[in-house]
């Protein structure tokens, strides 16, 4: 039975409601009473009780698992919610972004730039000659880029599901899903383009689109690589999908990659880890240029750690890390690496493919690194 | 030149605040990069807290997840506060609207079985004195209305104050005093009722 009436003091003291000379006399009183002493010892209970209880956390498969499936859902969510909007407001945006760049590009004919620092809310690096006139400009999920004459450097990072990269040209437009490309014009027309890695879609008014990938080169696309040997017709259609011998994915139906993409995307989603490693693995070897071929090398090797391989999985994201260096998945599979060579007891390995991501490390890098973080020399 | 003196967790705490909240802001412009970089940061909190007032980790995942999907439509009234406690407080009312469905409900039954086998097989006497207590007291906690729990959890565990936790669920502070008074006494309660105490 309650008998003090400063009871309630206790917790307006825990709860820092009280004035510090009310304080003081609430502790004054409590010293002295026994009431209020059990009560403070029964709410620190309480509260030690409510920080002890387990809770399940996720290890850092699980959690980039979760973090892709919230990405996919939340381009997903932006691309309705784009959808849903009037056709002529995006257009309108659009429209008005281009008539603002029009405008600077005239009231600054030269918009002298050494390299443009990325604002946050882009996707690309830039790199601009001196005499490079351009500008750009993002409404949402679209971010549209403009050069008027000057030639600039773009690495753009992959798009998400619902984001679209546009380069806007004096007669024409380039519009790119993560890659890293020049572009060269002269005030009246495109001049050159030419592509270090990725796909780039390009559409000179009054001509077909033309795709050109890693190596390729505009106006006279010429294939950095020799071209593969003609390979014999199948015999029957291609199930399961070639080898990387194929023909590229410039050349095939956008429609068939996104099937074949999907269906991988659908063994992973069903959990279907081994299968989905394997349709990933085909697929990445069937259209290595395909804008979907970076995701496709790095589920891959994230497939294969949800089934249980590590070391397949490290082996083929090593691979990535080779191919991708600059991937915004590098990290993670950075971190798939680690972990099988954390796992082996070849700590020097472990830190020196983390080594980017040492300095400030976040939880994952340092469980990842686990018990090799503590062998650093 | 003297050294440069280390810096404090409270300079650590601030600027860390303040490149999340930068992040955040990077999200109400549509940058999805920026969303999966504060998942990365805070989705082990979020999802922490949301087990707490859910009291189970299935229902856990879904509210981490549309805490975090709701970001890019909601990120634009967000005022440049400790972004912490304002995950924490959308999580709370997310979790608040949480329905468990019938597979949650066997799933978390199923979690529940599988952690007392685990745990008859802990020998140590004391531990296994410690876990009943825990027990009885997360089971005196899910029996308490979800409202109260919710700012229980963000007071006793999260380390708000009555009136953060009032600012970030939308409600009165003497709303929030009295479910967190109500509370406690039912949890003191319930342990005394279960001779834990």
């Amino acid at each position: 039975m309650v008998t003090c009436d400063r009871l309630w003091e206790v917790d307006a003291v825990r709860e820092g409601r009280l004035s510090a000379l009310d304080a003081a006399s609430a502790e004054r009183h409590r010293a002295i009473c026994a009431e209020c002493q059990t009560r403070l010892a029964e709410h620190d209970a309480l509260q030690r009780l409510a920080r002890a209880m387990p809770v399940h956390a996720l290890d850092d498969v699980e959690a980039r698992r979760a973090r892709l499936e919230l990405l996919r859902d939340a381009g997903a969510a932006n691309e309705r919610r784009s959808g849903r909007r009037a056709p002529w407001v995006l257009a309108f945006a659009l429209t008005a972004s281009l008539v603002a760049v029009a405008i600077g590009v005239a009231r600054r004919p030269v918009l002298a730039t050494a390299i443009a620092s990325t604002p946050p809310a882009f996707s690309a690096d830039v790199e601009a000659s001196d005499a490079a006139s351009w500008s750009r400009a993002r409404f949402a999920q679209l971010e549209a880029m403009t050069l008027a004459r000057g030639s600039l450097h773009v690495r753009v990072r992959h798009q998400a599901d619902g984001e679209r990269f546009f380069v806007a040209l004096p007669d024409g437009e380039l519009e790119v899903r993560g890659t890293e490309f020049d572009v060269v014009a002269d005030g009246a027309k495109t001049t050159s383009v030419r592509v270090q890695e990725g796909l780039v879609a390009l559409r000179i008014a009054g001509t077909t689109e033309v795709l050109l990938r890693a190596g390729d080169e505009w106006p006279r696309v010429v294939v950095a690589q020799a071209p593969p040997p003609p390979q014999p017709a199948p015999p029957s259609p291609p199930s399961p999908p070639s080898p990387p011998s194929t023909p590229s994915s410039a050349s095939l139906a956008p429609s068939e990659r996104a099937d074949a993409y999907g269906a991988a995307m659908q063994l992973y989603r069903a959990r279907r880890f081994e299968e989905a490693a394997s349709a990933f693995h085909l697929f990445a070897a069937a259209h290595p240029s395909a804008p979907e071929s970076e995701d496709a090398a790095f589920l891959e090797a994230a497939s294969l750690a949800y089934a249980g391989r590590a070391d397949a999985a490290a082996l083929v994201a090593e691979r990535f890390l080779a191919h991708h260096p600059r991937s915004f998945r590098a990290r993670d599979a950075a971190i798939l690496v680690a972990r099988a060579a954390r796992d082996r007891g070849a700590c020097d390995k472990a830190r020196r493919v983390l080594g980017p991501w040492l300095r400030d490390p976040a939880a994952d890098v340092k469980a990842a690194l686990g018990s090799c973080a503590s062998t650093e020399p | 030149m003297p050294a440069r003196p280390p810096r404090t967790a409270h300079a650590r705490t601030v600027d860390d605040d303040a490149a999340s909240a930068a992040i955040v802001h990077r999200i109400a412009h549509g940058d999805l990069t920026a969303l999966g970089e504060l998942y990365t940061r805070y989705h082990a909190d979020v999802r922490r807290h949301a087990s707490r007032v859910l009291g189970n980790s299935a229902d856990a995942d879904d509210v981490t997840h549309a805490t975090f999907l709701a970001l890019p439509s909601i990120a634009v009234s967000f005022d440049g506060r400790p972004p912490r406690p304002w995950l924490l407080g959308i999580a709370t009312r997310l979790a608040l609207r949480h329905r468990r469905g019938i597979g949650r409900f066997l799933a978390t039954m199923t979690a529940m079985a599988t952690s007392r086998r685990d745990e008859t097989a802990r020998d140590a006497e004391s531990e296994a004195v410690a876990r009943e207590e825990v027990r009885q007291f997360e089971r005196a906690l899910a029996r308490i209305a979800a409202k109260k729990r919710a700012v229980f959890v963000l007071v006793e565990v999260e380390g708000m104050t009555t009136d953060d936790v009032a600012r970030e669920l939308g409600v009165p502070v003497a709303t929030v005093r009295t479910r967190l008074h109500y509370a406690r006494q039912e949890l003191r309660a319930a342990m005394n009722r279960g001779g834990a105490w």
